[in-house]
């Protein structure tokens, strides 16, 4: 290992330090987006505190078992209530897609993500990734350049089916994903609530403090 | 520089990890699915009994009768299901009455003559007559 080391140069080094960086960097934002993502089903999470709260903090729900009963419905219907207008939007994007292959006859999906005439992709840049510059560097076959542009984004009118497809059945999609991270947030949250909230600690009990005075 | 090795070690745990993340989440996408036609399927039958699937379960009730939030449903919620009336006692909730003591009156003994009661005027100004319709004899 090490006479691999000492016959690296000045420029191997360099590159080697500046690709321990990235890889540093990266780890270092998948730690923050985890972060974020925690956070966000944090504050998912805080719907089913709303709903629960009046009923735990009147002890009509007294035992863990019964909470958790109520707390499943309440997350089923906080989840249906949210997640409607996402299934809508998923349901017709899908019955409009099928209705059109019906009209012309043809089941094939593959016109969806063309970028020549029919795909939603002529809006976007394609670049060639199989083609792209390597070079090789300590044995490895590494990129080195920048892929060739295929398709600059441009309109087509017969791409019109992609155009509509894609957008409502993507915003559906990603919806309905955000509100089954709620479902799971709500779902850990319940889960663990259902323990909390009934746990007696005899750390901060105070002796014969639930015992009201009858004589002075 | 601590707070960043901290955030690369738990990147590295969540690179290991996503695997489990992502079976987490097909495991409730599926169950959220099967959910979603459950309540759909429950919202449909309930809304052709004239009932919501939103409605106020019977724990909700009681929590609000025991808040004392009670309010007239038929009044104050006209667009909620009969049977979110039906649950609703409609028992009004007493409050406790404030006891007043009485305190004792002191007579007062005073030499000026009491001010005279006020009497209404009778002359005719005082109530004016409506105007007559025709026809009408006085």
């Amino acid at each position: 290992m090490m006479p691999f080391l000492i016959k690296l140069t000045e420029n191997d080094k360099r590159i080697l330090i500046a690709i321990c960086i990235v890889v540093f960097l990266v780890f270092i934002l998948i730690g923050y987006l985890g972060l974020l993502i925690e956070r966000i089903m944090k504050r998912q999470a805080r719907d089913l505190d709303t709903s629960m709260h009046d009923i735990v903090s009147t002890s009509v729900v007294d035992n863990p078992r019964y909470f958790r009963r109520i707390a499943f419905k309440k997350n089923a219907r906080l989840f249906y209530k949210q997640s409607r207008l996402s299934f809508l939007l998923v349901f017709v994007s899908v019955a409009f897609l099928y209705f059109y292959l019906l009209s012309i006859r043809n089941f094939d999906l593959t016109f969806l993500l063309d970028y020549q005439t029919k795909g939603i992709n002529t809006l976007f840049f394609i670049f060639d990734w199989p083609n792209t510059p390597h070079a090789i560097f300590f044995g490895m076959n590494l990129p080195s350049g920048w892929p060739p542009l295929l398709s600059a984004p441009h309109f087509m009118i017969e791409a019109w089916p992609s155009y509509i497809f894609m957008p409502l059945f993507t915003i559906g999609m990603v919806w309905l994903f955000i509100n089954i991270q709620a479902l799971i947030a709500r779902t850990f949250r319940l889960l663990k609530m259902s323990s909390d909230v009934y746990k007696k600690s005899l750390d901060t009990v105070v002796p014969g403090a639930d015992f009201k005075r009858t004589k002075e | 520089m601590i707070e960043f090795l901290k955030r690369f070690g738990l990147g590295i745990l969540y690179v290991v990890l996503s695997p489990f993340f992502l079976l987490i989440l097909a495991l409730f996408t599926i169950y959220g699915l099967g959910l979603f036609l459950f309540m759909a399927v429950k919202a449909c039958i309930l809304f052709f009994t004239g009932r919501s699937v939103f409605d106020d379960m019977p724990e909700d009730t009681e929590a609000k009768r025991r808040l004392g939030q009670l309010v007239d449903e038929p009044l104050n919620r006209p667009f909620r299901s009969k049977k979110a009336v039906k649950t609703v006692t409609a028992e009004p909730i007493e409050e406790p009455k404030e006891i007043v003591k009485e305190e004792p009156k002191e007579e007062k003994v005073s030499s000026e003559p009491e001010p005279k009661a006020e009497v209404e005027p009778t002359h005719a100004l005082a109530k004016p007559e409506l105007p007559k319709k025709d026809g009408e004899v006085k």
